[in-house]
């Protein structure tokens, strides 16, 4: 007997509840892809576009989650690869940097949350997909589109870099 | 090994406290209502753009209509501040690209001659840099809701164009190769975009970039005759190329470890 899959279609009422239990995963993964607060925000939202523009229909949350991960590392690639949207300075005066940055509750996050954004983007990616998200090594790979070897090299060395940084903190 | 599971925890906690801000979540959810949003950053420049371009052709339609005619799309940069700004701009014309498939955007080709076969068009390249073995090359077509005036556009970027002068040696990942010219990383970024939209509407011929942080260095004509405006913006040296309707830009990533505006120009006189 044949077995018939759910699928989930992305209509608009779908759209709301995948953005509602989405978007601050998608917004940690661009900030953690993108150098700053504003181009992460950008690329959350093209990310979110493309999942309204989308025309295919999903196997699980699972699979919207994966699909949603690897648009928001594309989208932030793509803007630091795009000529104009790579440079472009906001000729909005009123922009103001810092306004989405963090606020941390308990003493000491600040302070990681900084040495953390130390690391390279490469870095932090695989930090966030993995510790956070609990995505295994294969699915970052296939997320990011590098090896499952470049995962696993990149883990170690993103932990020894932050126990470096931590490490020297606690020794001063 | 205890002191590695603090610091995780540590990291969960902190991460945990990172979340999209309310602006963004009420922008994101507007979107499904609008169902046509446009990125936050191209919208000012590109409202004024399509403004002023209806403006001038209710003034000068005749003018407009001639220049729309030899002109397709132009593109405008503006470098550095408002009392020391500098511009320049070139022409992207319409070009006619190969039909592709979807697989086609999926696939990573391993050099800039296979691009060439693929999408149709010759494209400026060096052949002193190496772009072998190791595909690292994407083709992307960005349309509908990046360039939402529905302008296709194809970009052709590489992360990492590297110079093959002396030796090559495996990145330490072992998933790239990288380049050493005097035991330094030598690499250029590289930037091709494409315009293929032949039915352009007047008010979308042009868009201009701003770099208000940016210092304009020069114009640089290479060896290959290639007019090359440079500049450098967050301690890179960039170079914009217009050529057969294709626009280039070349940046000379991490500044400090390739040393001079030179070496970036040898580079340059490489193209052809």
């Amino acid at each position: 007997m044949k077995a018939f899959k759910k699928e989930i279609v992305v209509d608009r009422e779908e759209y709301l509840r995948i953005a509602d239990r989405y978007i601050d995963m998608v917004y940690r993964v661009a900030l953690n892809s993108c150098k700053n607060t504003y181009d992460a925000d950008d690329a959350v939202q093209n990310t979110f576009m493309k999942l309204l523009k989308c025309k295919k229909s999903f196997e699980s949350d699972e699979h919207i989650r994966n699909w949603l991960i690897r648009v928001a590392v594309n989208e932030c690639n793509s803007i630091w690869s795009s000529s104009w949207m790579k440079r472009n300075v906001a000729l909005d005066e009123s922009y103001d940097s810092t306004y989405n940055e963090p606020v941390f509750s308990l003493e000491g996050q600040g302070e990681l949350y900084e040495k953390l954004m130390e690391l390279p983007p490469k870095y932090r990616q695989v930090l966030y997909l993995y510790y956070y998200e609990e995505l295994s090594i294969r699915e970052i790979a296939r997320a990011l589109k590098i090896s499952e070897t470049a995962v696993s090299t990149r883990l170690q060395r993103a932990r020894l870099k932050i126990k470096e940084k931590l490490g020297g903190q606690q020794d001063e | 090994m205890n002191d590695e599971f603090d610091i995780l925890d540590e990291y969960r906690a902190t991460i945990g406290n990172i979340q999209a801000s309310e602006q963004l979540k009420h922008k994101v959810a507007d979107m499904a209502c609008k169902r046509r949003g446009i990125p936050a950053r191209a919208g000012m420049s590109w409202a004024f753009a399509a403004a002023t371009v209806v403006v001038l052709c209710l003034c000068f339609r005749s003018q407009i209509m001639a220049f729309a005619q030899s002109v397709s799309y132009k593109c405008a940069y503006i470098i550095g501040g408002k009392n020391n700004s500098k511009e320049f701009s070139g022409d992207m014309g319409y070009v006619h690209v190969n039909s592709l498939k979807w697989d086609d955007f999926q696939h990573k080709y391993s050099s800039i001659d296979e691009l060439e076969e693929l999408i149709g068009i010759k494209l400026l390249k060096s052949d002193s840099a190496y772009t072998g073995a190791f595909p690292n090359i994407e083709l992307q077509r960005y349309e509908e809701y990046r360039d939402y005036n529905n302008i296709v556009t194809y970009q052709i970027y590489d992360d990492s164009y590297y110079m093959y002068n002396m030796e090559l040696e495996l990145d330490e990942e072992g998933s790239r190769i990288r380049h050493s010219l005097a035991d330094d990383a030598y690499r250029i970024s590289y930037t091709a975009t494409i315009h293929n939209d032949p039915n352009l509407q007047q008010d979308e011929t042009w868009q201009s970039s701003t770099f208000s942080g940016g210092v304009y260095v020069e114009e640089y004509v290479t060896l290959g005759d290639y007019t090359a405006y440079i500049y450098s913006f967050n301690n890179e040296y960039n170079a914009v190329i217009f050529d057969h309707n294709v626009r280039y830009v070349f940046t000379a990533d991490e500044l400090g470890v390739i040393g001079t505006l030179d070496v970036f120009k040898d580079f340059l006189d490489t193209l052809k």
